[in-house]
């Protein structure tokens, strides 16, 4: 990204965009979100006397809710032919919210006069889609099945709907395109295939639970599916479960990079609630483009909304700025034990992920080498993880800044290489913690 | 003079019927006549005993598809639809075990022949743009896989692009056809040995793999005391899979090197049809009875030494661990000086062991020798280990037994499905797998789907809506 030039070159710039269609899917799992109500006290930031200013704000849902309406609204108004797909991701299952099946479609019973009637629409379907998914629960609640209520949100099966609503409205990325001559298809001088009136899609994803939520929660809730029962029908005992997680979240992904989708990531848990982000929407928003931001838990969130998702794709990046990305880490699950991993073992043959030496591979049934097993074993002893370093570039602070240089070389030791003056180079307009 | 009609071939292939068991490995390759079929026309074609192909009436394409009494194409597109489905029904019971590294030359007949213009505008043409959306389609499927072509032409083989795992590299070559342009004879016992240099030095650990598209009846082999038999032979001893796709027509030696190589050979009936037999060759094989030797070259690297277990072990186990990183990607900041060339460069990786900076993955890592690897890179495969279960077409009493069960929406798209009750009885059976009612369940989760999501669920995102909830 080069700087914004003093004198834009207007000609550049896109005459008109292609419709939006935006793909919301919103985390309620009611565990993150009192969670979030009640959030830890925030720790403070004396060189930083902007952010240290603003106050931790704690974040119940239906305070987010209607910023999120005035968000989906903003984005209903920025442009005609612009559309919002809205679904809700709870514990264990996913629903969509908005739009309702048209057989259902009653309109609010009373259109107030002063409202756009779209606006009334969205606002009433979504509040009414949220009560009916928190009775839900609440049923779940009182039938005791409380296990249920400790899943962790089905993020992989609310995308999974989402790309398959995608496919519905541009069919032309999957089967269809098959049907195509391909000596056709590949015109890469035509930059414009999608016309003016092919809806652009994107799809935005507000994680609300701590953690690497995905996949790596199930390992400590189901002890039945660790390794004793794991070595016979991994497919059967845990299949359910990787395909839910780490694995269908990249077939998602991949299928994402094929539609030309970006997934975007507004992380809501701050930092003072979980250190790690939840890197696998973080690999997924990296490998589609799409942009990942992690709030801090101080408030803004209508004016980061507004900033960061509100352009459509095509516009992202000229007229607006993206904020800068973090490292990405790009770790894996392992088959085994759902364990995170920087360092595995890799079947040659299938190339399935485990965290140990084991002597037989437990998706292919290949055998390896005897010899070899201790020889990896000594291997696995020397690994442990190297420390993440903080890459992103600080906020360029005029004053001030031989203090904080300082305090972050002691953070780490890449830090000075890399915060050398790239951030600026972007223009970003927020702030990073 | 080279197709070699008196090459005696009925004592070889039954002395070699051991080591080819390509039983399955589904394709046009025409397994039913071993042994003493040396006639008989190229695989799929001969349905007719009494006529040859040539004979028969010329059947046009666009014949076969027929439009419905009310005059739209919707069930031929449906029909389409099918076929595809039945496919994966076959498919859908595949050995785990597939080749995931895989190292694959294509060899490309550059000779006169290919200004032919059977196909629209001519073979070259054509050719030119399958192969450039075959390669992207190939790294797709095999991240991890390395490709490198070879053209034939003025009876020389000449290496186009060294074996590499960069689509853009190979595009941009495939693109610049004044190179490219066609002239002379094929010499296929050039190609295949250049291919077996190209290949000599790599690890055993992947399958080898060659992708002959020859579109010339002839090959002008050198003269001398090799002959392309023995050339075989050596590719049979080294394990290299030969696929061998023609433009024309079956040719003994062609459809022989495949058959010896467990390969398969095809002949393309029209431009769909080659498209076919080209996109068979993208999943990565399944390891057969006779897998590649395997010694973990590969690994050694990662694992420092344990190195003597040399190529000479004759019964080596079919796979091995592999110790591998996942970096972590650094944003595109300031520029630091990475650990493999030395220079000063914005982004990289980190090794996940030593943290020395890296400019690009999969490499094995200079500091510490472990082998990085993205994580994207290795779980594009996965859906080979963890596959969609196949959706059953539900008939109207099926729908009409459980109404209750489920919605009426795709619990994909959320489109609504149509009315039991408007279906006609005359339309209600089964028929080529396209369900009356538009209705398609999955066999794990019991939720229905619609057409198109299945499709789509089935071909591109291979997750399951319903099982990952």
């Amino acid at each position: 990204m080069a700087p914004p030039p003093p004198a834009p070159d207007l000609s550049s710039y896109p005459k008109t965009t292609p419709p939006s269609v935006l793909l919301v899917i919103i985390d309620i799992h009611p565990l993150s979100w009192s969670l979030l109500a009640s959030p830890p006290p925030l720790p403070s930031v004396p060189d930083q006397p902007a952010i240290d200013k603003a106050h931790a704000s704690p974040m119940t849902l239906p305070d987010f809710v209607t910023i999120l309406m005035v968000f989906l609204n903003a984005h209903l108004a920025s442009r005609w032919g612009n559309e919002v797909v809205v679904y809700g991701a709870s514990a264990g299952r996913a629903k969509l919210l908005y739009p309702p099946p048209s057989n259902a479609v009653a309109g609010p019973s009373k259109p107030r006069p002063n409202t756009y009637l779209p606006f009334q629409l969205l606002d009433s379907r979504i509040e009414q889609g949220l009560k009916e998914m928190a009775a839900e629960e609440q049923d779940r609640l009182a039938n005791g099945d409380v296990n249920s209520l400790n899943q962790p949100p089905a993020m992989v099966s609310a995308l999974t709907k989402a790309l398959c609503f995608i496919n519905r409205i541009n069919p032309h990325t999957s089967a269809s395109a098959a049907l195509v001559d391909p000596t056709a298809a590949p015109d890469p001088s035509a930059p414009s295939s999608t016309g003016p009136d092919r809806p652009e899609t994107r799809i935005l994803v507000i994680n609300a639970t701590p953690g690497e939520n995905v996949s790596t929660s199930s390992s400590s809730l189901d002890p039945s599916q660790t390794n004793g029962e794991v070595d016979g029908n991994v497919q059967k005992a845990s299949g359910g479960q990787m395909r839910g997680g780490y694995v269908g979240l990249m077939n998602c992904v991949f299928a994402a990079q094929k539609a030309k989708v970006p997934i975007d990531v507004l992380s809501l848990p701050p930092p003072s609630i979980d250190a790690s982000p939840p890197i696998f929407l973080q690999q997924a928003a990296h490998l589609t483009e799409g942009i990942y931001w992690q709030w801090n838990g101080r408030g803004g969130l209508l004016q980061y909304l507004h900033a960061l998702y509100l352009p459509p794709p095509s516009l992202r990046h000229h007229p607006f700025a993206v904020p800068p990305q973090d490292a990405v880490g790009f770790r894996a699950v392992c088959f085994c034990h759902h364990k995170t991993l920087d360092v595995g073992f890799v079947c040659s043959v299938c190339l399935s992920i485990f965290c140990e030496p084991r002597p037989v591979c437990l998706m292919c049934k290949t055998r390896f080498p005897i010899k070899s097993i201790p020889t990896l074993k000594s291997l696995a002893s020397y690994i442990e993880p190297i420390p993440v370093p903080d890459t992103v570039p600080p906020p360029p602070i005029p004053k001030n800044s031989k203090s904080q240089n300082n305090e972050n070389n002691k953070k780490d030791r890449n830090k000075s290489v890399v915060n050398g003056n790239s951030g600026g180079g972007r223009g970003e307009p927020i702030e990073i913690d | 003079m080279p197709l070699d009609l008196n090459y005696a071939p009925g004592a070889a292939d039954e002395a070699d019927d051991d080591f080819i068991d390509d039983d399955d490995l589904p394709g046009p390759s025409s397994r039913g006549k071993k042994g003493g079929a040396s006639g008989g026309k190229g695989g799929g074609k001969g349905k007719d005993p009494g006529r040859h192909a040539w004979e028969a009436e010329y059947k046009k394409s666009w014949d076969i598809v027929q439009e419905d009494e009310k005059g739209s194409l919707e069930s031929a597109v449906e029909s389409l639809l099918a076929r595809g489905r039945r496919k994966r029904a076959l498919m859908a019971d595949t050995p785990l075990r597939r080749s995931i590294i895989r190292h694959m030359f294509i060899i490309l007949d550059l000779s006169d022949s290919m200004m032919d213009k059977d196909y629209r505008p001519t073979r070259f043409e054509v050719i030119l743009g399958y192969l450039r959306t075959y390669v992207v389609e190939w790294f797709d499927q095999n991240p991890l896989g390395q490709i490198g072509i070879i053209i034939m032409r003025d009876r020389l083989s000449e290496v186009l692009v060294p074996m590499g795992g960069n689509p853009q590299e190979i595009l941009s070559v495939l693109s610049d056809k004044r190179k490219l342009e066609p002239s002379g004879e094929p010499s296929l016992q050039n190609g295949l040995m250049m291919a077996k240099g190209g290949m000599s030095h790599l690890p055993t650990t992947s399958s080898l793999e060659t992708l002959i598209i020859f579109s010339s009846i002839s090959t002008a082999d050198p003269d001398g005391p090799v002959t392309i038999h023995n050339v075989l032979q050596e590719m049979v001893d080294s394990k290299i899979r030969t696929n061998i796709l023609s433009l024309s027509g079956e040719i003994k030696i062609c459809k022989q090197i495949s058959e010896r190589t467990n390969g398969k050979f095809g002949v393309a009936l029209d431009q769909d049809h080659l498209k076919d037999l080209m996109w068979d060759t993208i999943p990565p094989p399944a390891t057969t009875i006779a897998p590649p030797i395997t010694v973990g070259v590969r690994n050694a690297l990662a694992g420092a030494g344990a190195g003597q277990r040399g190529g000479a072990v004759g019964k080596a186990p079919a796979g091995d661990l592999m110790v591998m990183g996942f970096p972590i990607q650094l944003p595109l900041g300031g520029e630091t000086l990475c650990a493999c060339h030395g220079l000063l460069k914005k982004g990289g990786y980190l090794c996940p062991r030593c943290g020395s900076k890296l400019c690009d993955v999969p490499t094995d890592c200079e500091v510490c020798g472990l082998m990085v690897v993205s994580s994207p890179h290795l779980a594009r495969s996965f859906w080979f280990l963890f596959p969609v279960a196949n959706y059953r077409v539900l008939a109207i009493e099926d729908v009409m037994d459980s109404i209750n069960g489920n919605g009426d929406t795709c619990f994909g798209c959320d489109v609504e499905f149509p009315d039991v009750s408007t279906i006609e009885e005359g339309v209600a059976q089964v028929e080529d797998g396209v369900s009356p009612t538009g209705r398609y369940r999955c066999a794990k989760c019991r939720n229905d789907f619609c057409a198109d999501c299945d499709l789509y669920i089935h071909d591109t995102l291979h997750t399951c809506p319903g099982c990952s909830q």
